[in-house]
């Protein structure tokens, strides 16, 4: 286990270069220079000059990559150009408001795909079936910031029972958890749905059933835990997508976190908080699946014995 | 076959699981009731704060303004929270940073003439090299410490420290030589050459060159970039990073500018970052929001919600502008350039790049709002007239060749035009090149990113290019850059070398007395037009939309980007 943990860490290395190299020279490849949005009026020739050299912008792009990358070994992910405050701080300071909105927005999901899903597999081939998965087709097929506009015009604008701009409370929770959650809700809903039907016609429950054990003791060893595997991974890749959604609905709700830090540092190309970010996702993204994986292993015995 | 589901058994699932899940959702979301992030709503603290109500000669009408109430300002990106003044953030967040500090002088309201602020007096030398300023008395900092003439001395040299590296010191200070204080109410500035534009810098930019307690500093460290201990009339209160900055006024600052002459009304700044421009419009809607930026096409909906009114926002923006080589043939010939000019039909321009209505038609190499401009360039600026640019080209000896192209001497005129590949700039190049195709200049487009294209350009290597026009506010800075000789290789694109054209600007430079700068200014544009040395094409007009419960707030060319707020109050009751 502790050897197949290890593997999957070094595996992290490569990926980890990859989206350092790619925000790196994707960030420098789009037209506009830092240095002029900096100075904006201040831009004569002279400072524009004197600040790239301050910056360090002005160094050939693979030794500014090189120094990057000799920093970022050292867990330093740079200062930002217009801060001047170390990246790694300004990111964790956004963290908890779009972790806090990814938990919700998962929590929703899980419980109203799952309790859908479960529905629908429960009366397969009925009305409610159908009805539930054509809101499950309806909650993939709607863009998130659409829907997020939609819904701010209608409670905020309307009816006003919430605040277009946010409060600061947690009760600003509740519309964009529900945009964000939306999408993921529909995947789960769907495939609880399926896995549910596959596993109950398994020959282990006929089995079960025909040894005469209680429905409850069939639906908790055998059902629950076969029909959930598949449904783990998904919620573990949907959060992973999720960190990457809040960069709309962060914007649509006017709440701080990740996703408009990520927007400001774009449009300033703030070379450092851009490449700082993509690293960071990347990383959350392939831990998010890592721990999916490990738990795969508490969930089917099946799996760990054969990485033994 | 399909498979038949167990229903007692399939029920008991859904029930186990839909438990399970609820309580694995009932924890999930207590992580998220973190009291580190969950902030408090700003208490308006409109009842609780005396009534001043000092008589303004600016105010109307209907009641007496009253001091208080939360003003709620939204920008589309405020998520950098830098406020020490001096740093990046403070050129990001430059409205706000106007009223936590202030500037030396400032401008009349009306009249646009410098009017004593943090200075009450100056003079000014003779030659030009040395402004000796008298501080008010009784200024003090937020943290309650008198701010004197060393409080300049260390913030010029704070700002001036490479280290700092400051994108806003060069042009805050850059002519400053040195910085004294004889006694702490004296500064004196000696500039190393005459520089006209100095006091508008100080008057244009108080977010930048306001004054810095250096204790402050040296104790607080990095936290003064996120609370800094200014002098203006508000004070820091609270931020939450990515989410708003509140300010509260500062109840040591009772006086205000010739015009106001009293401290500002609002009790409570507050600014929402906003990035969803949607959001910002369902804002002002709901009337969460106060004043914000917003586009020519939603005007008229706003308005005729009743809530908002509409306010010009005077700021610069980076206008496009065809540039021309004018060391090279054929733009070494006026009446070429003068065709060109009358050969773009920037109404159409407009139209196709979607500014209708958000832009005018401009006629002068310095912008409407920038200190400085002209207003005679309207007249003699260049109009659409195809038929007169045809004609020029024909008496400059041009005749039309094969497909329509002009040619002298058995050349052609076909140019490469280049221009930044960002928007707008390919539309304007394919608009230019149609346009310059019916006088009968065939245009050849070549897009590059401006760190390419940019420097190609100033060193000369281009024939003709779509670029913009500097977002220089003064106008004596912009005519310099733009047209004077020293500039070529840097922002003098069109490589301009006119003897008559540098000794005006170098004049409008050394004048010390401001009034003459402008007429010297003024001669350079008029000479400028009239050789058509650039080809000026719109100005995009912008807007502020103000909630009708603010009133006294001014927006005009002197108050330039920043909406004064000294006169500014909320309507009782509202």
């Amino acid at each position: 286990m502790v050897i197949y943990v290890l593997k999957r860490l070094l595996a992290l290395v490569p990926i980890l270069l990859g989206a350092s190299f790619l925000s790196f020279a994707l960030a420098r490849a789009t037209p506009v220079d830092p240095v002029l949005l900096l100075l904006g009026d201040y831009a004569t020739p002279e400072a524009i000059v004197q600040l790239r050299h301050q910056l360090g912008l002005d160094d050939p792009f693979l030794v500014q990559y090189g120094r990057y990358l000799w920093n970022a070994l050292h867990g330093d992910l740079g200062t930002s150009l217009r801060g001047q405050t170390p990246v790694m701080r300004e990111i964790l300071s956004y963290l908890p408001p779009t972790f806090q909105l990814a938990l919700a927005a998962m929590a929703y999901a899980i419980v109203t795909g799952i309790s859908l899903g479960t529905l629908a597999a429960t009366a397969s081939g009925k009305l409610v079936d159908g009805a539930a998965m054509v809101i499950a087709f309806f909650g993939l097929s709607v863009p998130s910031f659409w829907l997020g506009i939609i819904l701010v015009i209608i409670f905020g604008v309307q009816l006003k029972w919430v605040s277009v701009l946010g409060t600061g409370e947690l009760k600003d929770l509740i519309l964009p958890a529900f945009c964000l959650g939306l999408a993921p809700a529909a995947v789960i809903a769907r495939l609880t749905r399926s896995c549910i039907l596959e596993v109950v016609r398994e020959d282990y429950v006929r089995t079960a059933q025909s040894k005469g054990l209680q429905d409850l003791i069939v639906s908790l060893r055998h059902v629950l835990p076969n029909a959930l595997i598949p449904v783990v991974t998904v919620i573990g890749l949907q959060f992973g997508h999720m960190l990457g959604g809040t960069v709309f609905i962060e914007a649509v709700f006017a709440r701080p976190g990740l996703g408009t830090f990520a927007i400001d540092a774009i449009s300033h190309r703030d070379y450092p908080q851009i490449q700082g970010m993509v690293l960071f996702m990347a990383t959350v993204f392939v831990m998010v699946n890592l721990v999916v994986d490990l738990l795969y292993g508490f969930l089917d015995p099946r799996i760990r014995l054969a990485q033994s | 076959m399909k498979p038949k589901l167990n229903r007692a058994l399939s029920l008991k699932v859904a029930g186990l699981i839909v438990l399970v899940l609820l309580l694995i959702a009932a924890c999930a979301p207590s992580q998220t009731t973190s009291p580190s992030t969950a902030v408090p709503t700003v208490a308006p603290a409109a009842t609780t704060v005396p009534t001043t109500a000092p008589a303004a000669t600016t105010v109307p009408k209907t009641e007496a303004p009253k001091v208080g109430g939360t003003l709620v300002l939204a920008f589309p990106s405020m998520a950098y929270d830098g406020l020490d003044p001096q740093s990046a953030g403070a050129r990001l967040n430059d409205f706000i940073m106007n009223y936590l500090g202030i500037g030396l002088v400032t401008r009349d309201l009306k009249t646009g003439a410098f009017v004593p602020f943090l200075a009450e007096s100056w003079k000014i030398s003779a030659d030009g090299l040395t402004y000796e300023f008298k501080l008010k008395r009784n200024v003090k900092f937020h943290d309650g410490t008198p701010l004197t003439a060393k409080d300049y001395v260390y913030t010029i040299q704070r700002h001036k420290d490479p280290a700092l590296k400051s994108p806003t010191a060069q042009r805050s200070w850059g002519s400053v030589a040195s910085a004294e204080a004889p006694d702490d109410y004296t500064l004196i500035l000696k500039l190393s050459a005459p520089d006209a534009t100095f006091m508008f810098g100080l008057a244009l930019t108080p977010a930048f060159n306001q004054p810095i307690p250096k204790p402050a500093v040296e104790k607080m460290g990095a936290k003064f970039t996120t609370q800094p201990v200014l002098a203006g009339p508000f004070k820091f209160k609270e931020s939450q990073t990515g989410f708003k900055i509140v300010l509260e006024r500062n109840p040591d600052f009772d006086w205000g500018p010739p015009g106001a002459s009293h401290p500002p009304y609002i009790q409570t700044l507050e600014y929402r970052s906003v990035s969803d421009y949607a959001t910002i419009l369902a804002g002002l809607e709901s009337g969460e929001i106060d004043i914000a930026e917003v586009q020519a096409k939603d005007i008229d909906r706003l308005t005729a919600t009743g809530k908002v009114h509409i306010e010009p926002l005077y700021t610069l923006s980076f206008d496009p502008t065809v540039a021309m080589n004018v060391n090279k043939a054929p733009w070494d010939d006026v009446r070429v350039r003068k065709a060109i000019n009358l050969a773009l039909d920037r109404q159409a321009l407009i139209k196709v790049v979607q500014l209708s209505g958000r832009a005018e038609e401009r006629r002068g190499p310095v912008a409407k709002g920038a200190v400085g401009y002209w207003q005679g360039v309207e007249k003699i600026g260049y109009g659409f007239d195809l038929n007169q640019a045809k004609a020029l080209m024909k008496e400059a000896g041009y005749t039309e060749g094969s497909g329509g192209v002009l040619e002298k001497d058995g050349k052609p005129l076909k140019f490469t035009l280049k221009a930044w590949s960002q928007n707008p700039y390919p539309t304007v190049a394919q608009v230019v090149k149609q346009q310059l195709k019916a006088l009968g200049i065939d245009l050849d487009i070549q897009l590059g990113p401006v760190t390419e294209v940019q420097p190609e350009m100033q060193s000369g290597k281009f024939d003709l290019g779509v670029v913009n026009m500097t977002g220089q506010p003064n106008g004596i800075a912009l005519m310099r850059e733009t047209f004077h000789s020293s500039y070529i290789n840097a922002l003098n694109l069109n490589r301009v070398n006119d003897p008559q054209l540098d000794e005006l600007l170098d004049a409008s430079l050394r004048a010390s007395d401001e009034t003459r700068a402008l007429e010297f200014v003024a001669e350079a544009q008029k000479l400028a037009v009239e050789k058509a040395y650039s080809v000026p094409l719109y100005t995009v007009n912008k807007f502020y939309a103000v909630s009708n419960r603010i009133k006294g707030l001014v927006s005009n060319e002197y108050t330039f980007r920043y909406p004064n707020l000294f006169n500014a109050y909320i309507e009782s009751g509202k």
